[in-house]
């Protein structure tokens, strides 16, 4: 399967140019095809067991060729790529919209990150990483208010891949004849003292950079902002997966068994911090694809948590319990690769049915686009970890392993777990909250606008795809022991143990022969027990109803001048997540109350920060450049010591 | 044959609970009328006026979509189905293995919020009011629930429910102290849900907005009738909920002797009624406004994180 793979990730590359060539439509129907022959190649590639195969193409640098592998991890991530991908690039195909000229660069991203999760060598890995950040930005710059935006995820690209080339520089063995940038030199050589502190500082920066992770995840948004629809879907759906590939690959691969456990601690911390950062933001955007891009961040948060409670647990020898950490991880990444890109698609298709992204112009969409709001209520459903979405079964694994975690160390750790499961549920029952937000707001309600009451249902390349993403989302969420099975070479791979004897067709358990999470049988109860009463509201239906207007306290209609009724009188967005502050505001301890006026210099401070953070892309690349030069500096000082 | 009787078991609890919910809260009405010193609505008056609600004519808003017919079934039968999964009279019931904590917390949420998108979906003004409050209520006490949590798995060394309530029965655990906090905060949690809905008199009057009243505003008929039923079994939820943990005893076993069964459920009566009496003692002695819910999120957390911290000191993990 791995030349196959191989050649498909290749043609998605060599598809640009031509489409460049040939004419808009052919980057989204060639992508569109490959993205489902690789996938289908790469599911048989994983019921087959995923066994680790490399295979050396002969272009490259001097003396060593790009070496292409495909194991349990890269499969597993390589499926929900091409899965995420197909169903972007159906959306893409709608004939109606105008030709847009940055078309060709959506196979060019789909391939290099296929291609980046194929590399079996630090410097095809970084090659082809920063042409998928080039490609990123090139779509990100077919946007309308895309300029600052693609600088700055350009700038996050360049500067993650040199990170990552730095990490793997460190990894790497010397050799008679140079550098051995191999996985299987590197993991032969796991580094040791300083040099594996730098290289989990720089796999965080690259990784989390790549992801979105907290304190690197300000790019994000305003990239998912800058673009719409299916490439904004692509952005918020895979690059968050990919960067939590290569921190798996690095911190859990290349690093070898032996790392320390406060390795762990500092990515439970980054990734706690990013999904409550991610969640209040989403309670609060303002605008559609703000939420969903917000949303990217909060998932990648979980991710980066669940990776982190792994790593904590392996260097304690608790296999079993980082097994169930890492499968909550990758749980956590289909969520977030197929309930992710759903989100963004549905966001988008709101936001070309309603003609405006502000949540405060939109309301009422699901008369017009009742297929959209499905789906979209499906992806929000897994958002807001309800029973029994993807995102519940998801976050259920967690929370045991959460529980599981207070006996990978001592009482500074239990504690340290403690506040990270709270973190956990804030972060998660916020995000209910954003999410309910989202669909009450956008799809349900009255029509702020007259536009937005004359929105019209997505094409039908568009409704297919996100009918598709919803199926595999709440098949995945019914039977989430099926994607552990999948998952099961990855775990193998990384841990030397799966959870084959913790999850079957019905469901996952925390420990073998306990009773768990019955996903199945939940969703059949819950399917029979609303079947059930919505039956017997039928039988009872002989005494009829009849509509009328809304009751609303006794309040006079709405004169004819106000065909959607009085617009102040509807909830609105800002209004929505209102109650949210006044209770923290009243919860807060009156010391902390007086912290405020602090708290609103720090916030400016932050703001200079954030300034500094986005500057012009001319002091950008020149910044670059010069972190360039120092970390090359770096690797060859520490080869030399 | 065993799970044929387990499964019998678990019909005959289903059943006491949809038939005992509106009971409480007209138990729970009553007593709060007493205290107020009026002699209050009889005990069966909740089951009359879902009889009455059943046989009336509904109105829906010319705006509402099929999702506002249907948001009643689908939010009731995600609260039957946590209605079905704790324990009232019997442990061991054929739904035993799916009743997780966590779970029954989930399906809880579920039902919140579907009915505060029902409620957004009229797009009238309390409705929304109603669904954003209703969310806040879930964004402040479901994080201290979930950490509440996790000292009782800690104790136990699971989270079904089931499993839970049996070790506690047994004394197993033993009167502990990280035991005792974390109960607790399940409870500050319970008492912060059922504020404003049936049976509680700490309803500012006039006030509809803050009551799960605000969220119904729309309904009539029969949708509205189930959603006071609803209401009124997620009430009765939380109290078995707190029964099981708080005082695990006189639980009987479903695959024991059907003679103890009517034991177990004369016993869970007593149980339910005197957590009825003391809910409306505690809410007739505190005045309701906006600072409740802030107070008992703070409080709930402490318990929990204090439950956590005393369970870690006493290295007292399973």
């Amino acid at each position: 399967m791995l030349p196959g793979l191989a050649i498909v990730a290749g043609a998605l590359l060599a598809l640009g140019p031509v489409a460049w060539i040939g004419g808009g439509g052919l980057a989204p129907r060639g992508a569109l095809g490959l993205c489902t022959l690789g996938a289908v190649l790469d599911l048989i590639a994983l019921l087959g067991g995923a066994a680790p195969g490399v295979v050396e193409v002969p272009i490259g640098l001097p003396g060593s060729g790009i070496l292409v592998a495909l194991d349990g991890l890269s499969a597993l991530f390589l499926l929900l790529l091409f899965l995420a991908g197909a169903a972007v690039s159906a959306a893409a195909l709608d004939r109606a919209a105008a030709p847009d000229p940055a078309a060709p660069f959506l196979p060019v991203l789909i391939g290099a990150l296929a291609a980046t999760l194929l590399a079996a060598d630090g410097f095809s890995v970084a090659l082809v990483f920063e042409a998928a950040a080039l490609a990123a930005g090139a779509l990100v710059l077919g946007g309308s208010t895309g300029f600052h935006a693609a600088a700055a995820l350009l700038g996050m690209g360049v500067f993650a891949g040199l990170c990552l080339i730095a990490a793997m520089a460190l990894m790497a063995p010397l050799q008679p004849w140079g550098l051995d940038l191999s996985f299987a030199g590197m993991r032969a050589h796991p580094p040791e003292g300083f040099r594996a502190t730098a290289v989990l500082v720089l796999a965080l920066l690259g990784g989390g950079g790549a992801a979105g992770l907290a304190p690197l995840h300000r790019w994000l948004p305003g990239a998912q902002a800058a673009v719409s629809g299916p490439v904004g879907a692509l952005l918020a759906g895979s690059l968050g997966p990919l960067g939590s590939y290569l921190l798996l690959r690095v911190l859990f691969d290349l690093a070898g068994p032996a790392q320390p456990g406060w390795w762990g601690t500092v990515l439970v911390a980054l990734g706690a911090a990013g999904a409550v950062l991610g969640a209040a933001r989403a309670v609060r955007a303002a605008d559609i694809r703000s939420i969903a891009g917000a949303a990217a961040v909060a998932q990648t948060g979980l991710v980066a948590l669940a990776v982190g409670l792994a790593l904590v647990a392996r260097a304690a020898d608790l296999a079993p319990l980082a097994a169930l950490a890492l499968g909550a991880a990758l749980l956590l990444t289909v969520a977030q690769a197929l309930g992710g890109t759903l989100l963004a698609l549905a966001a988008g298709a709101a936001e070309a049915g309603g003609g405006t992204r502000r949540l405060d112009r939109l309301g009422g969409l699901l008369r017009g686009m009742p297929a959209t709001t499905v789906c979209m209520l499906v992806a929000a459903a897994s958002f807001a970890v309800l029973p029994p979405s993807l995102g519940f079964a998801a976050a259920w694994t967690l929370l045991q392993a959460l529980i599981g975690a207070a006996r990978a160390g001592g009482l500074g750790w239990q504690v340290f777990a403690t506040l990270a499961t709270l973190a956990t549920a804030v972060a998660m029952t916020v995000g209910a909250v954003g999410a309910v937000r989202l669909v009450g707001v956008v799809f349900l309600g009255r029509p702020r606008t007259p536009r937005a009451a004359a929105a019209q249902e997505a094409p039908i390349a568009a409704r297919a795809a996100m009918f598709g993403l919803a199926m595999l989302t709440l098949a995945a969420g019914v039977f989430p022991g099926m994607v552990l099975a999948l998952a099961e070479p990855a775990l193998r791979l990384l841990l030397g143990v799966g959870m084959v004897d913790r999850s079957g067709v019905l469901g996952i358990a925390p420990v073998p022969q306990a009773p768990g999470l019955a996903a199945a049988g939940l969703a059949a109860l819950l399917v029979l027990a609303t079947m059930a009463t919505l039956r017997a509201l039928r039988v009872r239906a002989a005494v009829g109803h009849h509509a009328g207007a809304a009751w609303e306290d006794g309040a006079a209609p709405p004169p004819l001048w106000l065909p959607f009724g009085d617009p102040a009188t509807q909830t609105s967005p800002d209004g929505f997540a209102e109650p949210l502050g006044t209770v923290l505001a009243a919860a807060l301890p009156r010391p902390m109350r007086r912290l405020r006026p602090a708290l609103l210099h720090w916030r400016r401070a932050v703001g200079w920060a954030d300034a500094a953070l986005h500057p012009s892309p001319r002091t950008m690349v020149a910044a670059l450049f010069v972190a360039a030069v120092l970390l090359l500096i770096a690797v060859v000082l520490a080869e030399q010591a | 044959m065993t799970f044929l009787v387990a499964l019998v078991v678990q019909l005959l609890h289903l059943l006491l609970m949809l038939a005992a919910a509106p009971l409480a809260v007209g138990l729970g009405n009553r007593v709060a009328a007493r205290l107020a010193g009026r002699p209050g609505p009889r005990l069966l008056q909740p089951w009359r006026d879902l009889r009455k609600l059943a046989g009336k004519q509904a109105v829906f808003a010319e705006s509402a979509s099929g999702l506002f017919e249907a948001a009643p079934a689908a939010a009731f039968a995600a609260t039957v189905l946590a209605a079905a999964l704790v324990p009232s009279f019997a442990l061991g019931m054929a739904g035993g293995p799916l009743a997780d904590l966590l779970v029954v917390a989930g399906l809880l949420m579920l039902s919140r919020s579907v009915l505060a998108l029902a409620a957004m979906e009229t797009g009238t003004a309390v409705g929304g009011l109603g669904a954003s409050r209703s969310m806040a209520v879930a964004a402040f006490t479901e994080p201290a629930l979930l950490l509440a949590i996790l000292p009782l798995a800690l104790l136990v060394g699971t989270t079904n429910l089931d499993v839970m309530a049996g070790v506690l029965r047994e004394g197993a655990v033993g009167l502990r102290v990280p035991l005792v906090l974390a109960v607790s905060s399940v409870a500050v949690v319970a008492v912060a849900r059922l504020r404003g809905g049936p049976a509680s008199a700490a309803v500012p009057f006039g006030e509809a907005a803050t009551a799960g009243d605000a969220l119904a505003e729309e309904y009539s008929g029969r949708h509205l009738g189930l959603l006071h039923w609803a209401a009124a079994l997620r009430r009765l939820v939380w109290l078995s909920l707190i029964a099981d943990l708080a005082v695990p005893f006189g639980l009987v076993d479903a695959t024991g002797s059907p003679l103890w069964w009517p034991v177990g459920v004369v016993v869970w009566a007593l149980k339910i009624g005197a957590l009825t009496v003391a809910l409306a003692l505690w809410e007739a002695g505190r005045a309701a406004r906006p600072g409740r819910l802030a107070e008992a999120f703070g409080l709930a957390l402490l318990l929990a994180l204090l439950a956590a911290i005393f369970l870690y000191a006493s290295q007292g993990l399973a």
